[in-house]
């Protein structure tokens, strides 16, 4: 176990250059999510950290040493990798033996790790099978078996529920975290789904285009999201955006928008927008669809019901009205809304987030 | 309709090949006054004697070891530096793999004719004419190519992940050679050696360049001298064409699906 720092790590492929000057530091025993739409350097960055990319500047440090030109052999680390990338021609036993038997540990040592590996994934029975001859799910297993038993300082994981199918993806979610948190071991774990992102990460690194968003933990970075990017990229649905101005009038501060949205703002986003110089200026309003509600009693919205979707518990709503805006709204009805209904919406002003358009920063 | 016709075009090109060869099994059994009489016909007098002469007259156990030495010596010197050469095409990262792969696969391309007067210079220079050396060398060469064709081709397809996996459990490059990359190219490592076996086997033209010696002449160079000025026999000719075949149609029996995955490698996956 150690922790990983990275200091103003770039990579360059030719002139173009896939990671932009990274930092982080990942904490001794944390579970980091590197997230980000695909080609943002997510698996660039997890593969300088394994060794297998040079870096091409800045310092990466793994526990208390500088590893830029260690190589992968001798960062201590273990790697799952999206394709599994199990050796064909050994059975389960052996290709969780390969690194141990190559580090000469002893037999017993290697016995007792591969037995103690096998029963924490359920892989008992399966020691004497090729990889050809198993599942999708079993293959990861193996996998994680074979970073496990290394017992490595840092695992590394790229995306490596992307190719199980959707109900083995959320059981193998679970179980990674489960393992994660009995091994207490450091984990950097890569994906392009903020759902996976959300459920299994102490802290949430969120990027695009080679540059960090924001790093923080879940709740941060779902509820503080620093700019129109992260705000937009966490959550599902989306967080909404509407663009609008801010009015100051005898009466108070509104957030005012085409076609008739005036919300009044709380007296400490008033004073905020106010003292930022926002007043009279082009603004983006951010909400999540969780954050609307009907019947409200002021800050109220006109709007006209275009597709409903019934999830069980709650409606997905979608407004055809709001003119050049795509609204959607988590809500709940007593009976089933349908297209064209006229509906008085509410919204949640304690909740929303305020986007300069110009930075895309928010304001706060 | 087509059915029938793509059944006779079978039938006339198994006939082109089976005829032929039947005759050359029942010349091998014919005296030479019962050949030049008739030709195509059954041996009249069935008679061993052309295999019994090739072996008690014609050092045939000579040339076949030779032929045995010549060609399992460069299989395995060929086998040993393409898989090696393969190793590194497939880990050299970006242009720098294809272009290695593309000097083999332009090595191919060159026929033996045009480079014979060279070769012919560079191997008597060394002293290495009438020597097997010489002539493992030079065959090792010439057929290094193929073999990378076949053997690289398949490994560039082996999964990269893997061999990345591999790295970070601890293998050297020598140990992801021997452990990973050889063990799972065996089906291309095994083609490759019959290609090579093969093509050295039946090889004429780089004996007849540097062999004269007649202690060190391989099977197809022996035949040769029974091909006279003035009158051939064709009977002990076949009889040795028939025991320097016996290999090769063994190698293609127990190993054909490993020749027919050669003839398509490198089809898949560009
Ligand atoms: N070997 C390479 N050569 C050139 N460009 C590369 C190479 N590997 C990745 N890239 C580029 O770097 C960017 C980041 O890639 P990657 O880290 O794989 O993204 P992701 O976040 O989807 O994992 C992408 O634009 C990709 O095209
Ligand atoms: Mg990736």
């Amino acid at each position: 176990m150690a922790r990983v720092l990275l200091e103003k790590i770039r990579k360059n492929y030719g002139d173009f250059e896939a990671v932009k000057g990274i930092d982080l530091e990942i904490h001794d025993g944390e579970f980091v999510v590197l997230v980000g739409p695909s080609g943002c350097g997510k698996s660039t960055t997890l593969r300088m950290i394994a060794g297998l990319e040079e870096i091409s500047g800045g310092s990466l440090y793994i526990g208390d040493r500088l590893v830029n030109d260690v190589p992968p052999k001798d960062r201590d680390i273990a790697m799952v990798f999206q394709n599994y990338a199990l050796y064909p021609h050994m059975n389960v036993w052996e290709n969780m033996a390969f690194g141990l038997k190559l580090r000469k540990l002893p037999k017993e040592e290697i016995e007792k790790r591969i037995n103690e590996a096998a029963k924490i994934l359920g892989l008992e029975n399966q020691l004497t099978k090729k990889p050809g001859q198993l599942s999708g799910g079993q293959r990861q297993r193996v996998a994680l078996g074979r970073a496990i038993v290394r017992e490595p300082k840092v695992f590394l994981m790229d995306e490596p529920l992307s190719n199980l199918d959707a109900k083995l993806r959320v059981q193998m979610r679970t179980e990674i975290s489960k393992l994660s948190q009995r091994l207490g071991v450091t984990v950097v774990y890569v994906t392009h789904d903020q759902t996976e992102a959300m459920t299994m990460g102490d802290r949430i690194v969120v990027m695009k285009d080679g540059i960090i968003q924001q790093v923080g933990t879940p709740e941060e970075v779902y509820h503080s999201p620093d700019n129109l990017f992260v705000a937009g990229f966490i959550g599902s649905p989306a967080m909404n955006f509407i663009k609008g101005k801010i009015a100051k009038n005898a009466s108070g501060v509104f957030f005012v928008a085409e076609p008739g949205i005036k919300l009044e703002l709380t007296e400490k986003q008033a004073e905020t927008m106010v003292n930022k110089g926002f007043a009279d200026k082009e603004i983006i309003l951010g909400v999540r669809p969780e954050f609307f509600t009907v019947k409200p009693a002021d800050n109220k919205i006109n709007a006209v019901l275009d597709v409903v979707e019934n999830m069980g518990s709650e409606y997905y709503v979608y407004f055809s009205n709001l003119a050049n805006q795509d609204i959607v709204a988590r809500l709940q009805f007593e009976k089933t809304p349908h297209t064209g209904e006229k509906l008085e919406l509410g919204v949640v002003m304690e909740r929303v987030h305020f986007f300069d358009p110009a930075t895309e920063k928010v304001i706060r | 309709m087509f059915k029938y016709g793509k059944r006779v075009l079978l039938l006339i090109y198994a006939a082109l090949i089976i005829v032929p060869l039947t005759m050359v099994v029942f010349t091998s059994f014919k005296s030479t006054q019962n050949f030049y009489h008739n030709p195509i016909g059954i041996p009249e007098p069935f008679i061993v004697d052309n295999y019994v002469a090739m072996f008690e007259r014609a050092n045939m156990f000579t040339y076949f070891k030779n032929s045995v030495i010549v060609t399992a010596s460069t299989i395995i010197i060929v086998l040993i530096l393409a898989s090696m050469i393969s190793y590194c095409i497939m880990r050299l990262k970006g242009w720098k793999g294809n272009l290695l792969y593309s000097f083999f696969i332009l090595g191919m391309m060159l026929p033996a004719q045009v480079n014979m007067i060279p070769l012919y210079g560079i191997v008597s220079k060394l002293g290495l004419t009438n020597s097997r050396i010489g002539l493992i060398l030079v065959s090792s060469t010439a057929f290094l190519s193929v073999a990378v064709y076949i053997i690289g081709g398949y490994m560039k397809t082996l999964s990269h992940e893997m061999i990345e996996a591999s790295s970070i459990d601890g293998a050297s490059e020598w140990q992801i050679y021997t452990r990973i990359a050889l063990p799972l190219s065996a089906p291309a490592m095994a083609t490759a050696a019959i290609f090579v076996f093969v093509m050295v086997w039946n090889d004429l033209l780089y004996p007849l360049l540097f062999i004269t010696d007649n202690a060190l002449k391989t099977m197809p160079l022996a035949l040769l001298d029974f091909q006279g000025e003035y009158l051939t026999n064709y009977p002990m000719i076949f009889a040795g064409v028939l025991i320097a075949s016996i290999p090769v149609v063994i190698a293609y029996l127990f190993l054909q699906k490993y020749f027919v995955a050669g003839m398509t490698a490198g089809a898949t996956k560009g």
